[in-house]
């Protein structure tokens, strides 16, 4: 049996993919550079983004609008750099088998 | 007291419960890391073991430069008698079996660690205050 925490319903590329182009398209010219270092939640479905100082806080204030969305989050400006503990990185297409 | 300090290897070490969608709660211990900038990273397995519910993706930058995704999911947390939701993210490899809290995740209480007598204490700031 394959678990994986990421849904299967959720194809993350094609979703970062669109996050990023509503962040290019429409949010760049509006939160650059006045919120550079805040993040932004983006809903791709409805194209709604919010704020936050921490990109906890910017899903936190997502989900009280869109409590079972999945969010594009991005760190506003400059791409948000990531701790030594989660370098080790396994590509989004991994599965892990677990015998249940 | 939720804190100590493991004898094994001399680090801070939180004493936490943590709950997914699924009923069962698991008990774990983190590793305090006041360098980490947000509440709480979770091993993939935990994650997969309380049924956490994936809340957000987005890329981020490597300290080698290689460019990865980030993960965040919705955990409840337990500590010093109090429950709150918090975004944890995933950590990736599965052979990390250690979770990791910041200090964001004990707010409102302030960390005071001791280092020479190998202590760690949780408290809120008017108390401290209280106490100065």
């Amino acid at each position: 049996m394959i678990i994986n925490p990421i849904p299967s319903t959720i194809n993350v590329q094609d979703l970062l993919k669109k996050g990023e182009e509503i962040y290019q398209q429409e949010l760049k010219s509006i939160l650059e550079p006045g919120n550079n270092g805040k993040y932004v939640a983006i809903e791709a479905q409805s194209r709604k983004y919010f704020l936050g100082d921490t990109k906890e806080e910017a899903v936190a204030e997502a989900k009280k609008n869109f409590p079972d969305k999945i969010f594009v989050t991005r760190r506003i400006g400059e791409i948000e750099k990531i701790a030594s503990y989660s370098q080790e990185f396994t590509p989004p297409s991994f599965s892990y088998d677990w015998v249940l | 007291m939720i804190g100590y300090f493991d004898a094994e290897d001399g680090k801070p070490k939180v004493v936490l419960s943590v709950k997914g969608t699924k009923r069962k709660e698991k008990q774990l211990t983190a590793l305090f890391d006041t360098g980490h900038s947000g509440s709480l990273s979770l091993p993939i397995f935990d994650l997969i073991e309380i049924g956490a519910k994936l809340a957000s993706i987005g890329r981020a930058q490597y300290a080698d430069g290689r460019i990865g995704i980030d993960y965040l999911f919705s955990v409840k947390v337990k500590f010093n008698g109090i429950e709150k939701e918090v975004e944890a993210s995933m950590i990736q490899n599965p052979q990390v079996t250690q979770a990791i809290a910041g200090v964001q995740l004990f707010s409102p209480f302030i960390a005071l660690i001791d280092f020479r007598n190998k202590k760690l204490n949780l408290i809120k700031e008017n108390d401290l205050r209280k106490k100065l």
